[in-house]
């Protein structure tokens, strides 16, 4: 039996009973919930989302309603940047956006079949750094290849060094490259949740079926199709959205990117944010189709297997030369994604500035130095807090958002839902965090009583409007999975909505919720644009902190403490998954044994 | 925290379909501005019974946190600092424009404060008094008197390692002989506030726009690489990807105290970089008083030798502009070097054109 059924939900009427007092508070809110609820939801996503994304893309067409122009109706803008290289820009863009997504979400898949299906060797070590790539930031994953490759980098030190390795590296194929390593964690967190979440006794009726291996993993490929879906989809956009990797390759490539155009548009006075909003609606224009091309694809067919009787798959066992094959993959993926990136981060925070590499060049005074320092003790403590409050509250509104995604045909209101979502994916986080100024520091707002520009209420929020979509899109594809009778089921026995979601659902979905969360915290706790344009003054976040430590001294301190953030990251990770195989009820550590 | 600091007039001329799209967009923002305006009055009125009010300082220079903190020290007044690259400061000013934030904004390059003042909003017509400015100085001073100099440096000298190069350019027109095909670098004036007072002083010598728009495009089909930052470039020097770095002199200067290998030669002719000082005419008369007073510390001994020792391997080393303060010894003697300086009221309205024209045509 517990073999069979580890996951099967007891009787929801064998439970113990509250006391009637608490059972009707918990009627009276539920109802309370269910009344005030979405009206709440919409109202924070339209504040949070909506406001500032419609304040900035309407100054591609009408620049005098923020005094960044004289006309009320223009399209100047759009004259100015298809007449420039945005035009172009874009096209690359989105084929770069393409590629990498493709690329990533074929490696991330095979990852996850390694990392769910198969008893490979070190499987939760392989987990962690899952998340150390998606921990590192594109920049840094870019400059860390560019020092391994880069004249006077660790190759050239080692004589081996390639004009041709460099020369494709500050190109296309590197741009797709760095964009594909840096987008395969967010595949791997979309298929591996399914992959994990898809029971034995799908794969067991086809082999009894005399299915094939090959039918075998068509058959679960189809299951997934959610996922893969939401990885291409979430990678796309992410990959279009990036601004680290096009900062490090694009000047030096001599090949045209949105975001580097839209970078420039803003860095000059007076910063031309009819330019950048043309940019903007390019890029939300692009995620729109695919979302429609994804909406054609996963018309009128269900995809939900997670239920109560669902029975977790048993990991295979490989023949020697898979298991090699399967150890040797996916140590290469980590090498390319982490090894040599953090390599070349390293060594530039170890070097001895303006050294070649050599054992007696290298030094840990950058690390001396910023653990000695007292300045940072409160960009950490403050960037932290935000992340931990910005991680709670994603979540639950992610969850919400998820779930409403993941029921079938979409109402048009849902509709508007995940374009509105995708749309602030595919935005850079200078366009959302410009639309903050714009939206909440008109003076209007003021005579309106609304004083929050300028403290950590704005910074909050968008943060929280970084986070949202891409969380919310990580979940669509384990939500898609649940299936609705395991609610019902619970109904009947009598359960109020609420205990049906925590005693029915929360229990499978309780590893994928945990990935969510520490997503959020670890994205919002190094985030950048926002928190340079919103911070209060005088408010200096870890991020921030970083960018001045790099323009003000040298390379190598800079990433000296961007290893450090990213150690403070790593760690809260390893607690939090730590504390899920200690802390969580059983049945929960049964689901999410292959997680963590 | 920051709250709303300022009564704007800008709010009182709003045209009604205005006000009413306005009002449509941020309405739904009401529900969070509970949370907000219950603290943000209990922030006024602690401001209206204190005389002094929260100086917001905008800036991009080395020693700005010292220079702040000192400030504070000496004077009392709360001042909060917002310290980021330029180009960040400036889209952020740009954004914040019809309700602006900032009290005082300082950085390199007078050309933007010529575009801010062009819109005024630049307090006019202040000198600080606490010091005297020098022959330098007062050459940089514009006609209204809008924005206050701080300081000069070079936008840009060429550096280069005298390990590898023996006879560095002494003219920019040198930069296009075979000899330098695909070894000079330098930053995209998008990105790198310093470098579009160069590419306009090369832009004014060559005699406009036309003639500097042919000499970079001649540069770049001899290999001219372009980097984002000072430090992006140098580090490319050092590495040998380049042999000659056009960045500013106070980066080359600093870098030779790790990497004395390196060289910063000023080719004829060199253009002066001023750092300014620009007030916020829009901010209320309590802070536009605060603002002069930092102003005037600045200018004070005491404020000097701050400036002189807040960032000693970077914006430190700068040709001081008011009288009785020495430069750092590795400050070369300005009276030696061929220098010009491009007129800002010129080109400064010319920074986006001509910074978007670069990003178009010589980066990409």
């Amino acid at each position: 039996m517990s073999s069979s059924a580890p996951t099967t939900v007891a009787p929801l009427s064998a439970r113990p009973i509250g006391t009637r007092e608490w059972r009707r508070f918990t009627a009276a809110a539920t109802r309370v919930a269910e009344r005030t609820g979405w009206p709440l939801f919409w109202l924070v996503l339209v504040v949070v989302l909506l406001v500032p994304t419609a304040c900035f893309l309407v100054l591609a067409v009408s620049p005098r309603l923020f005094d960044q122009g004289s006309a009320w109706f223009s399209t100047a803008s759009f004259s100015r940047a298809l007449g420039g290289i945005a035009g172009q820009g874009m096209v690359d863009s989105i084929a770069v956006g393409v590629s990498a997504a493709v690329l990533a979400t074929t490696a991330a898949t095979a990852l996850a079949w390694v990392l769910q299906r198969t008893m490979i060797a070190g499987r939760r070590i392989w987990a962690v750094a899952v998340w150390a790539v998606l921990l590192m930031p594109s920049y840094l994953i870019a400059v860390g290849w560019q020092t391994v490759l880069d004249k006077g980098g660790v190759l050239s030190s080692l004589g081996f060094y390639s004009a041709g390795l460099r020369s494709l590296f500050f190109g296309p194929v590197g741009y797709t490259f760095i964009l594909a390593l840096k987008g395969a964690p967010f595949a791997y967190f979309a298929v591996a949740a399914a992959m994990a979440g898809i029971g034995r006794s799908y794969e067991e009726a086809a082999r009894v079926h005399g299915a094939s291996r090959r039918t075998r993993m068509t058959t679960t490929a189809s299951l997934i199709r959610p996922a893969l879906f939401a990885a291409l989809i979430i990678v796309f956009a992410e990959s279009i959205a990036d601004f680290g990797t096009a900062v490090v390759i694009a000047p030096n490539a001599h090949f045209p990117i949105a975001t580097y155009t839209l970078y420039t548009a803003l860095s000059s006075y007076p910063a031309d944010f009819g330019v950048a909003a043309v940019v903007g609606w390019m890029l939300v224009a692009s995620v729109a189709v695919a979302l429609v091309i994804q909406r054609r694809l996963m018309a009128r067919r269900s995809y939900a297997v997670l239920g109560g009787r669902m029975r977790p798959a048993v990991p295979v066992r490989l023949d020697p030369l898979r298991r090699t094959l399967a150890f040797a993959g996916v140590c290469t993926f980590f090498l390319l994604a982490l090894g040599i990136p953090v390599l070349g981060a390293v060594v530039s925070s170890l070097l001895e500035p303006f050294h070649h590499l050599g054992l007696h060049t290298l030094t840990v005074s950058a690390y001396r130095g910023i653990l000695s320092s007292t300045a940072l003790g409160a960009p950490i403590d403050v960037s932290f807090k935000m992340a931990l409050i910005t991680a709670c509250v994603t979540l639950v509104l992610a969850s919400v958002v998820a779930r409403r995604l993941a029921a079938g045909r979409l109402d048009a209101v849902s509709k508007v839902m995940d374009l509105t979502l995708m749309a602030a994916v595919a935005l850079p986080g200078l366009v959302l965090a410009a639309g903050y100024i714009f939206a909440y520091n008109l003076p209007v707002v003021g005579t309106l009583g609304i004083h929050i520009y300028g403290t950590l209420w704005v910074l909050g929020m968008a943060y929280l409007a970084g986070a949202l979509p891409s969380t919310s899109r990580i979940l669509v594809g384990p939500m898609t999975q649940v299936q609705g009778s395991l609610l019902a089921a619970a109904r009947v026995h009598g359960a109020s909505t609420a205990t049906a979601w925590r005693k029915g659902v929360l229990p499978l979905l309780a590893p994928s919720l945990i990935w969510a969360w520490l997503l959020t915290f670890a994205t919002t706790f190094l985030e950048l644009p926002a928190s340079e344009l919103l911070s209060p003054p005088g408010v200096k976040p870890i991020s921030v902190a970083i960018v001045q430590v790099l323009n003000k001294s040298d390379l190598f301190r800079g990433t000296a403490l961007s290893v450090v953030a990213l150690l403070v990251d790593l760690t809260m990770i390893v607690l939090v998954t730590v504390g899920f195989r200690v802390l969580a009820p059983k049945g929960w550590r049964k689901v999410g044994a292959r997680v963590f | 925290m920051l709250v709303d600091r300022k009564e704007n007039p800008i709010t009182m001329h709003l045209s009604r379909p205005r006000l009413l799209g306005l009002a449509a967009l941020t309405a739904a923002g009401a529900l969070l501005a509970a949370c907000g305006s219950s603290s943000a009055a209990s922030q006024t009125t602690q401001a209206a019974s204190a005389a002094k009010v929260p100086l917001v300082v905008y800036a991009a220079e080395g020693y700005d946190q010292a220079e702040v903190t000192a400030f504070q020290q000496a004077t009392g007044i709360p001042t909060k600092l917002v310290d980021h690259s330029t180009g960040t400061l400036l889209a952020k000013i740009s954004a914040e424009r019809n309700n602006p934030q900032w009290g005082v904004f300082w950085s390199d390059g007078a050309e933007s404060y010529a575009a801010l003042d062009q819109e005024h909003m630049l307090v006019r017509g202040f000198e600080p008094t606490a010091g005297t400015l020098n022959a330098l100085g007062k050459e940089v001073v514009p006609a209204d008197k809008s924005y206050i100099p701080t300081g000069l440096t070079i936008a840009a000298a060429v550096i280069y390692n005298s390990d590898v190069v023996k006879n560095p350019p002494t003219t920019w027109s040198q930069l296009l002989e075979p000899q330098w095909n695909g070894a000079v670098g330098m930053n995209n004036p998008a990105i790198s506030g310093p470098t579009y007072p160069f590419v306009a002083g090369v832009m004014q010598q060559l005699g406009g726009v036309t003639q500097g728009e042919q000499f970079f495009t001649q540069l770049k089909n001899n290999g001219l690489h372009v980097y984002a930052t000072n430090k992006v470039t140098l580090t490319a020097l050092l590495n040998g990807t380049i042999k000659l770095a056009l960045v500013q002199n106070s980066a080359g200067i600093g870098f030779q105290f790790k990497a004395p290998q390196l060289k910063v030669a000023y080719p004829s002719k060199v253009s002066l970089l001023p750092s300014v000082i620009g007030i916020d005419a829009k901010a209320p008369k309590q802070e536009i008083a605060e603002a002069e007073q930092f102003a005037n510390f600045i200018y004070s001994a005491k404020g000097q030798a701050v400036q002189l020792s807040g960032d000693p391997h970077g914006d430190s080393l700068f040709f001081p502009v008011v009288q009785g303060t020495t430069p750092l010894p590795q400050v070369p003697d300005l009276a030696s070097l061929p220098t010009d300086a491009p007129n800002p009221a010129v080109w400064g309205p010319r920074e986006a054109s001509i910074d978007q024209w670069f990003t178009n045509n010589i980066v990409q």
